[in-house]
């Protein structure tokens, strides 16, 4: 049985005019039906860019390389038929900003009614009862009624809830869901959370998960793979990663996580300086100028990826786990 | 005991036949933290954006001993140089079109007109280093930062004019965790500088507890509950406080 979805050595770069930018590099990653992978990282680190660009809607300026495989299909430079086929039924991707993701001019049901059209060529009674029913099951309140709805007339949270449907409608495997709850508050960011975890083991859909919020993420994901700067720097299973992080920046994410448990102090915890820029030269460890561990090897030196039992570490100067 | 910097009494925002804010009643004192937490739609930015004077209420609002909501326009103008607003899109607060010493240097030129060019450059030089920027930032425009560095530039904005009050609308919820803290800190320091007195609103109740010192808790337009940070949190009276915490997704 072939992976959901298997991503190998798999390089994003943009090109404009003589300048080239790497936004991905070099990433492999594995999903099973079934399985929730969350992605982890700052702004800028790739994760967005990386699924863009899998599946063939990143920027005309990208060029890709490696092999993405759903289901054990390749889908890079696969002909636009086969993205079309694969694209909506087989993978759908859920956006982060709810407001933006939806067509302002449309009423929901109609939005709805459009990707059963597109994907399935259902008569029109069945694709609307089809989304009355989706609508339902993802806890949208009175769905007849937002049917009617135009995107402004909704919350946010019953906003997000619609995209969710839309992407389910066309009866996914593989669910991308972007930070899809970052722009909600607490209370509907764990309906969503439970949502997303219902549908996994109702339709063995295979969920990745990306996100800068590793509280969010530690009650989702089975495994969590954290990248930097393009690539990823360590993988584990997620009570692992997040009990005893290897990399420094792992365990810098961790540390700087409020929770409501950790004394309040002076100050917070914080990681100094920013990510470097997609464009920048890096020699060594993206993460040696943040680093407190950081030696002369370090800048020098890039660590590779060294797969183990425990998952995936690039770093000189590991955590011990 | 002096009087509170600001005293709010039975303040309510209509919005048509919706109303946004119902009777809100706290008082806020100089070099306070005071916490403003609800759901979405509970409220909380109207209540700030009242507070603000930008949007119309009804009620009392008492600031520095004066009666906001009956100051005449010149007079509320002049005084808003001492309360002053941090907003949640860092990018979207800053006008895109004025250079970052431009941005700075705007409140000066209004509130403080009698400044000479090089004394007003060299506070906005002072500004943008006290919140972490380096001077050479100042030619450069909004687009050309991160999301934690327009924060870094819109609390500059704000701070460069000495405010009492510092509302601050959910100012880390659309940046990175790693960035958060950051800003958090910075806020706190000016505070420890100035004694300025702060309002912060944000649904990450994880946060507010880092940097309040007592905690209101809205829901559909009303404080069903207040109290100090650490005890409103240790053992919550309301209901939907503690249904609240509850649902704040926890590390393992």
């Amino acid at each position: 049985m072939h992976p959901a979805l298997r991503i190998d050595n798999f390089s994003v770069r943009f090109e404009r005019g003589d300048s080239s930018t790497m936004a991905v590099r070099e990433v492999s990653l594995q999903v099973e039906a079934g399985e929730c992978v969350a992605l982890v990282g700052e702004s800028g680190s790739g994760k967005t860019q990386l699924f863009m660009a899998a599946f063939g809607l990143a920027s005309s300026q990208a060029r890709v390389e490696g092999s993405v495989r759903y289901f054990g299909e390749e889908l890079l430079h696969a002909p636009q038929a086969v993205l079309n086929r694969v694209r909506g039924a087989g993978i759908a991707m859920v956006f982060q900003d709810p407001m933006n993701a939806l067509t302002p001019h449309l009423s929901i049901g109609a939005q709805l009614i459009e990707v059963l059209a597109v994907h399935g060529g259902a008569p029109r009674e069945a694709a609307r009862s089809a989304a009355l029913a989706m609508l339902e099951r993802v806890g949208v309140d009175e769905p007849a009624r937002r049917m009617r709805q135009y995107p402004h007339e909704l919350s946010g949270g019953q906003r997000q809830r619609v995209l969710i449907a839309m992407g389910l409608l066309g009866a996914p495997k593989l669910l991308v869901a972007d930070e899809p709850t970052t722009a909600l508050d607490v209370h509907v960011q764990a309906q969503v959370l439970e949502l997303l975890q219902r549908l996994r083991q109702e339709t063995k859909l295979a969920l990745i998960f990306i996100s800068h919020d590793l509280a969010v993420v530690a009650g989702v994901a089975d495994r969590i793979m954290v990248m930097y700067a393009g690539r990823i720097v360590e993988s584990a299973a997620s009570g692992a990663l997040l009990r005893s992080p290897r990399h420094p920046y792992s365990a810098a994410l961790i540390r700087c996580m409020p929770s409501m448990r950790s004394p309040v102090a002076a100050r917070m915890a914080t990681l100094p300086g920013y990510p470097p820029r997609a464009g920048d030269l890096i020699a060594g460890c993206a993460f040696a100028p943040r680093c407190p561990k950081a030696q002369a090897r370090c800048v020098s030196e890039r660590p590779p990826l060294i797969a183990d039992a425990r998952g995936s570490i690039a770093c000189h100067f590991p955590e011990a786990p | 005991m002096s009087a509170p910097l600001l005293d709010v009494e039975g303040l309510s925002v209509h919005f048509g036949l919706f109303q946004a804010v119902k009777g809100a009643s706290f008082a806020l004192d100089r070099g306070e933290t005071l916490g403003l937490v609800g759901e979405s739609g509970a409220g909380k930015s109207t209540l700030a954006r009242a507070i603000m004077r930008l949007v119309q209420a009804q009620g009392r609002l008492r600031f520095d001993g004066q009666d906001l909501l009956a100051l005449a326009p010149a007079r509320l103008r002049a005084l808003r140089r001492d309360f002053q607003m941090v907003f949640q899109s860092p990018l979207g607060s800053l006008n895109p079109r004025l250079s970052v010493r431009a941005a700075v240097s705007e409140p000066l030129e209004l509130f403080e007109p009698d400044l000479d060019r090089q004394a007003r450059a060299r506070k906005v030089a002072e500004m943008l280093e006290r919140v972490g920027l380096q001077a050479g930032v100042a030619a450069r425009y909004p687009h050309e930062f991160s999301g934690g560095q327009c924060q870094r530039i819109a609390i500059a904005r704000a701070m460069i004019a000495r405010p009492k009050l510092l509302v601050c609308d959910e100012p880390v919820s659309s940046l990175d965790v790693s960035i958060q803290g950051q800003i958090v800190n910075l806020l706190k320091e000016l505070q420890e500088d100035t004694h300025m007195a702060m309002l912060f609103i944000s649904h990450n109740l994880a946060v507010v507890r880092q940097i309040s010192h007592r905690i209101l808790v809205m829901q559909q337009g009303e404080i069903v509950e207040s109290g100090e940070c650490h005890r409103l949190l240790s053992s919550p009276q309301h209901p939907y406080t503690q249904r609240l915490l509850l649902a704040v997704p926890q590390m393992p």
